[in-house]
């Protein structure tokens, strides 16, 4: 990398922020290096100690959003520079895959059950073979009926919540990407 | 090191170096490098920030050797910002200190 490429890189990356904003840090960079350099330092040698472009643009860019959200009390703001801060990797690990297991989970147990209610009645026409009291027979056909009642309006429920939860949860990552990538949606 | 623990120390770095006179940039980052081992180039965001948030105000000076510098002075707030931070940051020392001396101390006997 030369210092031509530090400043490529570093004013590429800094494209969403304001032009004088931009300008300032490019400035400060530029008098770091005329100053390393007055004092007999290898352009090489600067930029090894200076760090790379791609995490001093990341720094500048958190601390941009978050001085935006300071400034404008948006919460969307604040999210964003929240986002900003700890990092794509980190945010889906937590935010995105730890509710998403969650809910699968929740709703696969739920069909489970559903399928196991309505199973019942066949297992108790199955039984009934082996109970000789047609009363209790009779008794646990209309008690099985029932539970299989249950399980198919609790499965109903269950594919229209998982259908629902699917629709929310797409649109929930889109406007997590747009955050992380720090798109304005409406500005 | 945890990044945000650093840039708290950093913090207070350089802020307490402006204490008794400006300082410009250039001259922060050597002062700071020298007493550890830090990316040059994240002193100056931190720079920004603290000139944002109103503790340092910046003016730019010609020099006779070399290039111009930019100069950061403490406000009033930068003063009274530095002075909690010192004491945060003696309350945290002396808490730390005494846990290494206690947990070394244990490990001997």
């Amino acid at each position: 990398m030369t210092k031509d490429d530090f400043f490529n890189e570093l004013q590429r990356r800094l494209e969403k922020l304001p032009a004088t904003e931009r300008e300032e840090i490019l400035a400060d960079y530029e008098e770091h290096f005329q100053h390393a350099q007055f004092e007999g330092k290898e352009e090489q040698e600067i930029l090894a100690s200076l760090g790379s472009p791609r995490k001093l643009s990341k720094e500048l860019l958190a601390d941009y959003y978050l001085g935006q959200a300071k400034e404008k009390n948006s919460y969307a703001n604040l999210l964003r520079a929240v986002f900003k801060t700890l990092g794509l990797g980190f945010f889906n690990l937590i935010f995105v895959i730890g509710p998403f297991l969650a809910v699968i989970g929740v709703l696969l147990a739920l069909m489970v059950v559903s399928v196991a209610l309505i199973l019942t009645p066949f297992a108790m026409i199955g039984s009934a073979i082996w109970i000789h009291d047609w009363l209790l027979s009779l008794l646990g056909i209309f008690i099985t009926f029932m539970l299989a009642g249950i399980g198919l309006m609790l499965g109903a429920g269950v594919i229209r919540f998982s259908k629902a939860f699917y629709r929310w949860f797409t649109n929930y990552l889109q406007s997590n990407l747009r955050l992380i990538r720090g798109v304005q949606k409406n500005e | 090191m945890n990044v945000q623990f650093k840039k708290g120390v950093l913090t207070l770095c350089v802020l307490v170096l402006t204490l008794k006179k400006d300082r410009y940039g250039y001259e922060l980052v050597n002062k700071i490098s020298e007493q550890f081992l830090i990316a040059e180039g994240t002193i100056y965001p931190l720079l920004r920030r603290l000139t944002k948030d109103g503790y340092f105000t910046t003016y730019l000076l010609e020099s006779q050797e070399g290039p111009p510098r930019k100069y950061y002075q403490l406000t009033e707030s930068g003063k009274t910002y530095i002075e909690v931070l010192i004491k945060e940051w003696e309350l945290f020392s002396t808490g730390v200190n005494r846990l290494i001396e206690e947990g070394t101390k244990s490990d001997e006997g």
